[in-house]
């Protein structure tokens, strides 16, 4: 409960330093008469970023904070697992197609799922990251070669989107990945039980009653539909379901599976990674989803060399 | 250790690096009748032999570099690519040619060599140093360590290019990993490559030696400390010239030196000259048809490789982790 209060409270922080910052900083005065009056700035540029990078920062770090659960794996992440990089690729070629593109993006994820647990038969959780990180590889060259064959209006646009840029960020995509968001965590309240024994292995969960078939294939689908909605709203974002749940855990101590310290984690890295890129525009333009790669794959580098014993 | 000379199969490997050179003199984004590529004028011909040049220098370049370090690390999944070495070498040029607008070639491959040899230390700490390197089989680290190593260096190359609209003209596909179409000082590269690949056969005897163990390494009066040192040398200069042409390409130093090792059936030596006409066949075909798919825009080779490499690399994890089973 207090890592949610900590991470809550610094959430809130973020997300008045994302609304108020900018070439002059407001007072909680000037943005709360700036929120009321209908400011163009604030309203129409500032919150549909923030609202954005909290919804899929949070949708991203619970997927991740779920799967890592499932598969007892810290590396098990839907970014490092090519997950959200085939939602990507679906989501390019539902475009191309003219398709529905969040349907796009869960056929995707839903395939990448699906490969992964065929290719994994039998395998260890090291090797599978290995064919996670082969299939990531794949989706994101893919993609690119889709953008290439698309007409040249939707490409552009398309490849600010896939960047994971969130310059033209557009509420249009909101309404998909909160009620996704809800939806989750309304599944995930009826799963409460169970959950917490993600971590303590298939015996003591199967020992303690739990539905071992079901809760995988229920975790299974709710993390498919959050990848896909987070990527839907703001491009395929890499490390961000990875660093979310390790580091929440690293500031607060909340135990295993900490998905909802996960959740706030990754809302408020999102946001953070936006505020970054915003801030930066002056000197450089850097696409939010660049700002988060460099600070999740630090975050990796780091990782490993405190690390250095076994793979996992 | 010494099997038959693979003669046969090393002038088969040749016919077909000719015939991925004819193919790309031949067939570009552009369609045209053989009439007026032929016509001396357009200057096509001239274009198309410069790029197909590049790419056959650098895909063996790589597919060498790749071959040194599974020999070394003995681990098959060792590729410039996936290691982050050739990321960190394209970090390097960046940073050379961000902070000295009118470096030279050489400065930029200064750049690149540092940036490789300091991927390189960074990979080995986070590999988890010799311990890890010493077992057969693959260690699961190296990998991991090679993609977070690979996408700091990469973001941070592509942050550093985004600053500036001139590098970004000059270098953002580049980045992305493509065969150069037009001639921007590679002349260097190009022969410094052409330098190292020569000699470069005996260092794979030492390289064999080392592999039986660093005791009888020393008792045959070969330092293995200096194997090492020379080879990763070698390396790095090998990945900096390639990556100076081509930008960081990833696979081909996986598949190219795997497909080698399995038909030179473990000969070192022999797995080297398979690997050069293989290499340059690889990179030029995947060049090609990058050009081709996408009519009338180019898919870059590094993009083609990652397309086909991503599969080929679950293909190697899975037959080098059925191989022990199958032997026993």
């Amino acid at each position: 409960m207090r890592a949610v209060l900590i991470l809550a409270a610094a959430l809130a922080l973020i997300a008045y330093a994302a609304l108020a910052g900018g070439r002059e900083w407001l007072g909680p005065q000037a943005l709360f008469a700036a929120l009321t009056d209908g400011d163009f700035v604030v309203q129409g540029l500032r919150l549909p970023r923030l609202l954005l990078a909290l919804g899929a920062g949070c949708a991203l770090g619970l997927a991740g904070a779920l799967l890592q659960g499932l598969t007892r794996n810290i590396l098990a992440t839907p970014d490092i697992l090519g997950i959200v990089q085939m939602a990507g690729l679906g989501h390019l070629i539902a475009l191309a197609a003219g398709a529905s593109l969040l349907a796009g993006e869960i056929a995707g994820a839903g395939l990448a799922l699906g490969v992964l647990a065929w290719l994994g038969r039998g395998a260890e959780t090291g090797t599978q990251i290995l064919y996670g990180i082969g299939l990531a590889a794949t989706a994101s060259a893919a993609g690119t070669v889709v953008l290439l064959r698309l007409p040249d209006a939707a490409a552009a646009q398309a490849m600010l989107w896939l960047s994971g840029s969130l310059a033209r960020a557009e509420l249009t995509t909101a309404l998909p990945l909160f009620a996704t968001l809800g939806l989750a965590l309304g599944i995930l309240a009826t799963q409460a039980r169970a959950l917490p024994l993600l971590w303590l292995g298939d015996e003591v969960m199967a020992g303690l009653g739990t539905d071992l078939r079901r809760l995988r294939w229920v975790l299974l689908a709710l993390i498919a539909a959050l990848t896909a909605a987070a990527t839907l709203a703001v491009g395929p974002i890499g490390f961000l379901a990875f660093t979310a749940a390790p580091l929440a855990q690293a500031i607060t101590g909340a135990p295993r599976p900490a998905l909802l310290p996960a959740m706030l984690m990754g809302g408020a890295l999102l946001a953070l990674a936006d505020l970054a890129a915003r801030m930066l525009a002056g000197v450089v333009n850097l696409p939010t989803g660049l700002v988060m790669t460099m600070i999740g794959a630090s975050y990796l580098v780091g990782h490993l060399s405190l690390r250095r014993g076994g793979t996992r | 250790m010494s099997r038959a000379f693979p003669s046969r199969l090393l002038l088969l490997l040749f016919a077909l690096l000719g015939a991925a050179v004819l193919a790309s003199l031949r067939f570009g984004t552009a369609p045209m009748p053989l009439q007026a590529l032929l016509s001396a004028e357009n200057g096509i011909l001239a274009g198309r032999a410069f790029r197909t040049l590049c790419a056959a220098l650098a895909g063996a370049a790589l597919s060498v570099a790749g071959l040194w370090l599974q020999a070394l690390t003995r681990n098959p999944l060792a590729d410039p690519g996936i290691t982050g070495i050739n990321a960190g070498a394209a970090l390097g040029a960046i940073g050379v040619a961000f902070l000295m607008p009118q470096a030279g070639m050489i400065a930029i491959l200064a750049g690149t060599a540092a940036g490789a040899s300091a991927a390189g230390v960074l990979l080995w700490r986070l590999g988890g140093g010799i311990d890890s390197m010493g077992h057969d089989g693959i260690a699961l680290r190296l990998p991991l360590a090679g993609l977070a190593i690979g996408a700091l260096a990469l973001s941070l190359a592509s942050a550093v290019i985004l600053m500036d609209s001139e590098m970004q003209a000059r270098y953002l596909r580049w980045l992305s990993g493509s065969v150069p179409a037009v001639q921007r000082g590679e002349a260097l590269p190009l022969a410094l490559i052409a330098v190292v690949l020569v000699p470069g056969w005996a260092l794979c005897p030492r390289l064999e030696i080392l592999g039986l163990g660093s005791e009888s390494s020393a008792s045959l009066g070969l330092s293995p400390a200096r194997t090492i040192l020379l080879t990763l040398s070698a390396v790095t200069v090998l990945c900096g010239a390639a990556v100076a042409i081509t930008g960081p390409l990833a696979f081909l130093g996986l598949v190219v030196p795997f497909l080698a090792r399995r038909l030179s059936g473990g000969d070192l030596g022999h797995a080297y000259l398979l690997c050069l006409p293989l290499g340059a066949a690889g990179l030029i075909f995947a060049d090609l048809i990058g050009r081709l798919i996408a009519r009338p825009a180019e898919v870059d080779a590094g993009i083609v490789l990652a397309l086909l490499g991503g599969p080929a690399f679950i293909a190697v994890l899975r037959l080098t982790l059925r191989a022990p089973q199958e032997q026993s």
